[in-house]
């Protein structure tokens, strides 16, 4: 084997590899946080009368933020992996240093930011008599760093490993914004379904979706004593979580897959790419159609 | 005979109170086209214009907020983004027009191109679209300008006053996202029916420091040995800023929170 195709190989397994576990870890930062789409069911509880004790992580929706997070961690990784490199440190432990510190000082912003959110949310919540428990906030504050944290640094090595092993013309920055947005809508579009439609609404017959009638209703209660945002992370990573780093993966993956061939010049990936494309779409419409053939409406909603 | 209890005060009352954003902004004009001149003059002296460039985001953050008051809910990171995209835009685009980098009328252009294009986009949603939001022109150039404005100055500061290096793209991405998320913040944050201006402008300013605080790290870190005194001198500046202003957001915070509790349990909940 040629060491070119080893090498694009060892880059496909290593960023398919390093987007499973970016996709996981970064659906459980926003679940700690209730941020993105359940944050507008937190937000209406106490509106209709539930005093919450959720963190109330409002950041900007989820892409703009996991944005910040990357290109941040990306930016300081790669003007401090110069550095290290003048000092005399190799290539691959300078980035890999350089990346450790870009995320931990991401992780200090992130934190600023959850402060922020919450406490003017709180704040804003006066009308209602929400008062604000500094232990709702200080439990799942850590927690939801530390998960920001290895998301920064994951989606850092993969910016790295992109433009690096993959030999993407993209500077890593860039790239991270990049992956940091889709990661961010990946996760808003299918991980929050998990946590937004079915853990806020536990006390709801399952499968119900959210009808105008129950917006807010949310569950207040947790396995055991009032529901806390650490007790959703780890409801989520079941499926939420797998769901949105099988999504973000695959297409990692499969974007990294199609280099590996060569058959058509520059056009390959492009042809391949439209196929897996054309193969997943024909396959969505046949699942959808035999979903809806099999299992039919809701009960009590056919009407609809 | 009853006596009637003293009415609460109408909402135009407590509107009235609130500082136009049309003031901001021309505040943020002015103060922004002092702090470019001044590093113009002497890159060193970074730590005054990163203070005049944070109204910049003041103004901005109040342009989002009046916008999405009238009920943009996921709008409002809509807005941001497209605001700071239309103002960095702006600016990495004069970079790249003439060769030297930044010169005596960049300000003025930057401020120009970046109100008249938020102007005609806003223009075109009032009138094509037909949003029903008042003075959305205006808010809408009030957004692009203030983010035009800022992002000016940072990148004159991580380029020492105009002396660009290939090096200094690397921070762009980081540059437009960090800058569009402190203008949409404030007001996502602090999203509620208790929402104030006073209250969202001063988180406004505690954003705009620490934002400042992140481009500060990032220029001490740059390769480029000029830039390091102006960053270092814009680090320390935001980080006392900073402190300062998260000070001053957590009075209003602690005035207007209903209760603060260190724990306890919903009431009418059973347990």
């Amino acid at each position: 084997m040629e060491p070119v195709t080893l090498t694009l190989m060892i880059g496909v397994g290593l960023a398919g590899a390093i987007a499973f576990i970016a996709g996981i870890i970064e659906d459980a930062e926003s679940d700690a946080g209730s941020a993105s789409n359940p944050n507008s069911q937190v937000q209406l509880a106490p509106q209709i009368g539930h005093i919450i004790r959720y963190y109330d992580k409002a950041i900007a929706g989820e892409p703009p933020q996991n944005g910040l997070w990357a290109a941040s961690a990306c930016t300081i990784a790669l003007l401090l992996s110069w550095r290290f490199a003048d000092m005399g440190i190799g290539q691959y432990y300078a980035i890999f240093f350089a990346a450790v510190v870009g995320a931990a000082i991401v992780c200090l912003v992130q934190g600023c930011f959850g402060v922020f959110a919450h406490l003017s949310r709180i704040a804003s919540f006066s009308p209602f008599k929400q008062p604000l428990y500094w232990d709702a906030l200080l439990t799942p504050l850590p927690y939801s760093m530390g998960l920001a944290f290895l998301t920064a640094l994951l989606l850092t090595l993969l910016a790295f490993v992109t433009s690096g092993l993959l030999g993407n013309p993209f500077a890593p920055p860039l790239l991270a914004l990049l992956f940091g947005i889709s990661l961010g809508s990946i996760a808003s579009g299918t991980g929050d379904i998990q946590y937004g439609a079915e853990r806020l609404y536990q006390h709801h017959i399952f499968g119900s979706g959210i009808p105008i009638s129950k917006m807010g209703d949310i569950d207040l209660k947790g396995e055991y004593g009032f529901r806390n945002s650490v007790d959703t992370p780890y409801f989520c990573m079941r499926l939420g979580g797998t769901i949105t780093a099988f999504a973000f993966g695959l297409i990692i993956f499969l974007d990294g897959w199609t280099r590996l061939f060569t058959f058509a010049g520059e056009w390959t990936s492009v042809i391949l790419e439209a196929i897996v494309v054309a193969i997943l779409f024909i396959f969505l419409v046949w699942l959808e159609k035999f979903t809806r053939d099999s299992y039919g409406p809701y009960p009590g909603q056919e009407d609809l | 005979m009853t006596t009637q209890a003293p009415e609460p005060p109408a909402a135009e009352e407590v509107e009235a109170k609130e500082i136009p954003n049309i003031k901001l902004y021309i505040v943020a004009v002015i103060t922004g086209i002092i702090g470019y001149y001044i590093l113009l003059a002497n890159p060193n002296l970074a730590f005054i214009s990163v203070i005049l460039a944070w109204p910049a985001i003041v103004a901005g953050a109040g342009g989002v907020e009046h916008l999405c008051r009238y009920g943009l809910g996921t709008g409002t990171s809509s807005i941001g983004y497209w605001g700071t995209a239309v103002g960095a835009t702006v600016v990495f685009a004069t970079i790249f027009m003439s060769s030297q980098i930044f010169n005596l009328y960049s300000p003025f252009i930057v401020i120009i191109a970046g109100t008249i294009i938020g102007y005609v986009v806003g223009l075109c949603a009032e009138r094509i679209i037909k949003m029903k939001i008042p003075e959305q022109a205006q808010q809408s150039f009030i957004i692009t300008g203030s983010s035009a404005i800022f992002i000016l100055i940072v990148l004159e500061v991580l380029s020492s006053g105009g002396v660009a290096t290939t090096k200094l793209y690397y921070t762009f991405p980081v540059i437009y996202i960090g800058t569009a998320l402190v203008i949409l913040h404030p007001y996502n944050g602090s999203l509620g029916a208790g929402e104030n201006q006073s209250r969202t402008l001063r988180l406004a300013c505690c954003e705009a420091s620490l934002i400042t605080t992140l481009f500060g790290i990032i220029g001490v870190l740059l390769p480029n040995t000029t830039s390091f005194i102006p960053a270092l001198g814009m680090l320390i500046i935001s980080l006392i800023g900073f402190a300062v202003f998260v000070k001053i957001w957590w009075k209003k915070v602690k005035e207007d929170t209903y209760e603060i509790v260190w724990t306890g349990y919903p009431a009418g909940v059973p347990h």
